[in-house]
């Protein structure tokens, strides 16, 4: 590995997935040995929870108004395969600005030289939902990250989400933003959900770099407070985030999306709707349906 | 609802025009006054800073307050928004913007209660705290309940309009006052035959400017020279002031501190005497034109104070030509007439 560290940003609509694939990811590249850094930009904190058997992680905010001088080991613990795992936290629901939290939390990290100083391989930015103000964007924003994923289902609001973060990515890439690495496809179970996230990825000119299923095994590992990878690493499901990591790992192909407008948007919509329309009621097989 | 609604919606209030008296009037008749665009505004008193003045101004009736008034003002936002005026401040930081308000304003509150045991206290809230839709109220409730006195909040945004007349609606709703009622100007003094043959520029809201146009022209026998209005709405008060500049045939100019336009209308109406708040007042003296400052002064000694302007106008004309006191705009920025930069709104 190179000594310069690959920065990622993952980022999807909400409860579509983001820390449970971020985690797989995280703990696939561990497993082969790399030095990886996971940081959850969320005031749930919930990002590293598998990676670390849900233990008790105080937040990079909580400590840096509870003390002046944060060091380190007092917001960061190791998970499996020896994970940075760090945990942005924010304020509790309903008061305060989590999106200028996750500004200051970024800030911090940089004045800690935790990037110089763990000399990671790779840097996995999880973060909350849609970019719904400019803090959101951060880790998008001025090099902090060199690529973003985006994490969707092939459920319309999904792909919605997608396309208004890939609205973000277009603004702020040109001033030195990050590019899109790619979608990822998550919790596909009708047949025709790859042929969703596909033909979205071929329109809006990204591309797809993995296919996770929605499988029970994924539920039962994080109900042990575990990944994948670590509770059922022979598992099949396992060696899909294996070769998700992998694509991401070997990926330098990043590219600015273009988003497709509102009534675009809408207009390939309703198109989806009339072909899986088809094929529910057998009037077409699914390859003739694209 | 703990805010009123905005002036500009209630009242057709404006801040910004420049132009026949009767075209505004036809507008405010019609129902649809337009406010125009300044393509260059200077900045001014906003809401916040006008609730604090009210805020001083309602239970003392009328005069600034005397530090014998039993109620404290906590201006609730970062350091800098003390400058707004109150006692003192919750000096919210990032930490606070980012976790939320809280626990600052809590504390400085009982701080407030335990250092002077006022009677009541105001919590005047800035743009960090309304952004962040923090929660006054439940802590200002919460607070009248436990420590016995009444914590009022006055929920001032600083952004939410233009005109920072809505800073006294926001004052006078906190105090349980209506706060859309029309409050009466009282009459100034006057003195007939005072004001003979002198030119009078009066700049002021349109409730008292009626009152300060009647007890200089009808009152005192002066001519009006020209009229700023801080605002316009579709009061009584603004038609009765639009009504006379018709009958003079003088335009009417609608602005609220622009320092730059007073002094270009000055510097050709050319009056011995202006009546205005202070910041106005500060402009006109500038200019060597005697004054009378009726933040200061109250109506029934206004006669008395024009007399004294008139007849000490030479320390006005001394102090301008004081080697101390600097020019403020170009001579060639004062060829431009007084209204030059009030458009008719262009939309974008
Ligand atoms: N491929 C999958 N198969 C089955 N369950 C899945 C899969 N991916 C995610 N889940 C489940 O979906 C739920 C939400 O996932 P997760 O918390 O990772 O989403 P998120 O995008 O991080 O949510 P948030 O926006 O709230 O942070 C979890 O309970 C997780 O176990
Ligand atoms: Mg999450």
């Amino acid at each position: 590995m190179s000594n310069k560290p690959l920065k990622i940003a993952i980022y999807g609509k909400g409860g579509i997935g983001k820390s449970t694939t971020t985690s797989n990811i995280s703990a696939a590249l561990a497993e082969q040995g790399a030095r990886v850094i996971q940081i959850g930009c969320d005031p749930k904190a919930d990002s590293t929870g598998t990676l670390r058997h849900g233990e008790y992680l105080p937040t990079v905010l909580d400590s840096i108004y509870d003390s002046s001088d944060v060091r380190l080991e007092d917001i960061s613990t190791r998970g499996f395969g020896g994970v940075l795992c760090i945990e942005a936290g924010g304020p509790v629901p309903g008061v305060g600005c989590a999106g200028r939290g996750i500004s200051a939390a970024v800030e911090l990290l940089q004045e800690l030289n935790v990037f110089e100083e763990f000399a990671p391989d790779y840097i996995l930015f999880d973060v909350l939902g849609d970019v719904v103000c400019g803090g959101f964007a951060v880790p998008i924003r001025e090099g902090i990250t060199d690529c973003v994923y985006v994490i969707t289902s092939s459920d319309f609001m999904a792909v919605y989400a997608a396309n208004n973060l890939f609205r973000a990515i277009s603004k702020y890439a040109p001033s030195g933003g990050a590019r899109l690495g790619g979608l990822i496809a998550n919790s596909l179970i009708a047949p025709y959900s790859k042929l969703i996230v596909d033909d979205f990825a071929a329109k809006t000119g990204s591309s797809v770099a993995g296919y996770v299923p929605r499988h029970s095994i994924v539920a039962q590992s994080e109900l042990y407070g575990k990944t994948v990878i670590e509770a059922n690493p022979r598992s099949p499901q396992a060696q899909i985030y294996r070769d998700l990591a992998n694509t991401i790992a070997a990926n330098t192909d990043f590219a600015i999306p273009s988003p497709l407008g509102a009534a675009a948007l809408k207009d390939w919509a309703r198109g989806w709707g009339d072909q899986i329309y088809k094929y529910e009621n057998n009037l077409v097989t699914e390859y003739e349906a694209i | 609802m703990i805010r009123p609604a905005d002036r500009e919606k209630r009242l057709g209030l404006i801040t910004a025009y420049y132009g026949a008296p009767e075209a505004l009037l036809g507008e405010y008749a019609a129902g649809n006054a337009r406010q125009r665009m300044r393509t260059f505004t200077q900045s001014a008193e906003d809401e916040i800073s006008r609730a604090v003045e009210e805020l001083r101004r309602i239970p003392c009736r009328g005069e600034l307050c005397s530090p014998a008034d039993d109620s404290a003002i906590i201006i609730h936002g970062p350091r800098g928004c003390a400058m707004a005026g109150g006692d003192s401040g919750t000096k919210l930081t990032e930490k606070d913007s980012i976790m939320g308000s809280e626990k600052k304003l809590r504390a400085e509150i009982h701080r407030v209660y335990n250092a002077s045991r006022p009677k009541r206290i105001f919590v005047v809230t800035t743009p960090v705290v309304a952004i962040n839709n923090d929660d006054v109220l439940t802590v200002c409730a919460e607070l009248t309940g436990s420590l016995g006195i009444d914590i009022l909040p006055v929920v001032t945004t600083g952004f939410k309009n233009k005109s920072p007349e809505n800073g006294i609606d926001y004052a006078r709703r906190a105090l349980g006052l209506d706060a859309a009622a029309e409050i009466r100007e009282p009459e100034a003094s006057a003195r007939e035959g005072l004001l003979a043959g002198r030119r009078v520029y009066i700049a002021l809201p349109p409730g008292r400017a009626a009152a300060y146009i009647r007890a200089v022209s009808s009152g005192s026998g002066g001519n009006i020279a020209g009229v700023t209005l801080g605002y316009a709405d579709k009061t009584e008060a603004t038609e009765e002031v639009l009504r006379l500049l018709a009958g003079l045939g003088l335009p009417v100019h609608v602005a609220n501190n622009q320092d730059y336009e007073l002094t270009n209308l000055l510097k050709s109406a050319v009056p011995d005497l202006f009546v205005g708040e202070t910041d106005n007042v500060l402009t006109a003296a500038r200019l060597g034109i005697a004054c009378v400052n009726v933040s200061v002064t109250p109506p029934e000694a206004f006669a008395d104070a024009a007399e004294t302007a008139l007849g000490y106008s030479g320390f006005a004309r001394r102090l301008a030509e004081a080697p101390g006191m600097p020019a403020r705009y170009s001579l060639r920025a004062l060829l431009r007439p007084g209204g030059w930069y009030i458009k008719p709104e262009a939309k974008l």
